[in-house]
């Protein structure tokens, strides 16, 4: 086989900037083709796709099973399970789309010059919104039809749109945590305490509008305890949202991105090993 | 074309009170197409640094680099995919760079013998046969300037001429910048050169000149390994 066989499609095109966005696009589909193999152990892909959705699962159960025996009386609503699946769904948008730091990190020295380091991390925050998004579709309509006919959203879109910016507050304190691992690896181990922490001051296992005043103030510091709740509200038809501030968590999320995107682009040079 | 304009690049360490350490001062540069370039430096003088920085694999800390042409990134460069097999790397590859995944692979599998290795992971492969897969993948990509690192073969001798073949081939059409600090790498298969020194490159129309300048600056020997591999190809 010869060398000139080969031959770049795009080196004709005379326009910079689409053949810059075509040199984009291509590294982009490269680094998802990269991650679905990397998931998978080759031929078990869906399989392990699947192994990520567990967790949230197997928490919704426990969390379900424990207010059952204790309570008997769910927090919210007719149904313990679908409380807390309302709760726990956003909660782990947040740990998947922003705990993909340390790969990012390893990425970070091994990548082709096809594709800048920002894109490796983009690609991995947009894979996990992806598998969280199928995963959280396949569970409602699962709730749905063995728990309670509620969990079919009155406000699809009050949903989406939380775990939307779940995810984009999520990829802005990504690359702050990057920035910060780069510094010191032991901050790894901080951060899954204070995500799994960060479980009990979101309003997960409770409401937070039937909270003490004083509690109540505290909690709605926390952005995420606010898009649980608009999560909520695109659920059950009365939820009581009282606090809920979506500006608030509009920009907290919008703002982290900024602030994360500059920290990233501050902290670029700094040494690598490379 | 690549153009590089007073292209400053800074290293900070871990520690942010340390200031940083600047590896290339001041560069400034003109490369067109069908160059053949050699960048001559002592050890950490700062080549892997300029190739990084023409391929695009970092960016300058201050100072504007204007790519119009394309650049491989250093062959036999690792790059990603520890835990894809040797097929879907190449598949992975191929995709960035817009080639036909089965010819790229048709064509690796031929020329370096890695058809047994196509299921196994990249991590898992011997170092023999990783350095072939990724001086290969280098080669067979269509670029306008190919970027060596100190070395241009891997592996065996019948592998090595096959790459020299390649690389008289590839001399043809494209430009080469070859980063080394080896003076007779650099007049076999370079017209022009230039030198690191203290992180300032001087360019020279004739490699001899560069060579010349270079002997005079840095008089240290490559290490003993290296200069058998010099002096096998």
């Amino acid at each position: 086989m010869s060398l000139s066989t080969f031959t770049d499609p795009r080196a004709h095109e005379r326009n910079a900037y689409v053949r810059g966005f075509r040199n984009w696009s291509a590294a982009l589909r490269a680094l998802i083709l990269r991650e679905i193999w990397r998931h998978g152990r080759t031929k078990w892909t869906m399989f392990t796709f699947a192994l990520q959705f567990l967790e949230p699962v197997g928490v919704i159960a426990a969390f379900g099973f424990i207010v059952y025996v204790l309570l008997r009386v769910p927090p919210y609503g007719p149904s313990t399970i679908l409380f807390h699946a309302t709760g726990i769904v956003p909660y782990y948008y947040f740990i998947r789309v922003s705990g993909r730091t340390r790969s990012f990190e390893v990425d970070r020295a091994n990548r082709l010059p096809c594709s800048d380091s920002l894109d490796d991390f983009l690609i991995l925050c947009f894979m996990d919104f992806i598998v969280m998004s199928v995963g959280t579709v396949i569970l409602f309509w699962g709730l749905s039809i063995f728990v309670s006919p509620l969990a079919i959203p009155i406000d699809p879109w009050a949903c989406v749109t939380s775990v939307v910016l779940v995810s984009i507050l999520a990829c802005g304190i990504n690359l702050v945590n990057a920035a910060i691992i780069h510094l010191t690896k032991a901050w790894v181990t901080i951060l899954i305490v204070l995500f799994r922490g960060l479980m009990l001051i979101s309003g997960v296992i409770f409401v937070v509008d039937f909270m003490p005043p004083n509690i109540r103030f505290w909690l709605n510091l926390n952005p995420l305890s606010h898009a649980i709740m608009w999560f909520r509200m695109g659920i059950y038809p009365h939820y009581p949202v009282h606090t809920l501030d979506k500006a608030y968590l509009v920009w907290f999320a919008l703002g982290s991105l900024v602030v994360g995107l500059a920290v990233e682009r501050a902290t670029r040079n700094f040494e690598d090993g490379q | 074309m690549i153009v590089l304009e007073n292209v400053n690049v800074d290293y900070r360490g871990y520690s942010l009170l340390k200031p940083p350490y600047r590896v290339l001062t001041g560069i400034n540069a003109v490369l067109r197409p069908g160059d053949h370039v050699a960048i001559l430096g002592g050890a950490g003088s700062g080549k892997t640094t300029l190739l990084r920085l023409l391929c695009g694999l970092k960016r300058p800390s201050s100072g504007r680099i204007i790519r119009e042409s394309s650049a491989s990134f250093p062959v036999g460069f690792g790059g990603a995919g520890g835990k894809m097999t040797v097929a879907q790397y190449i598949h992975f590859v191929a995709v960035c760079y817009a080639v036909d995944p089965k010819r790229l692979r048709d064509f690796a599998v031929e020329f370096a013998g890695i058809e047994k290795a196509l299921d196994r992971r990249n991590a898992h492969l011997e170092a023999d046969l990783k350095a072939r897969l990724n001086v290969v993948l280098g080669y067979a990509l269509p670029f306008d300037f190919y970027l060596f690192d100190n070395k241009v073969t891997a592996s065996d001798k019948s592998f090595q001429r096959k790459c020299l073949a390649l690389l008289e081939m590839r001399k043809r059409t494209s430009g080469i910048i070859l980063a080394t600090r080896e003076p007779r790498l650099a007049s076999r298969f370079c017209r022009s050169g230039g030198v690191l020194h203290n992180g300032r490159l001087t360019l020279f129309n004739h490699v001899e000149d560069a060579i010349t300048f270079y002997n005079s600056v840095s008089p240290t020997e490559p290490r003993t390994s290296e200069d058998a591999y010099y002096r096998a190809i």
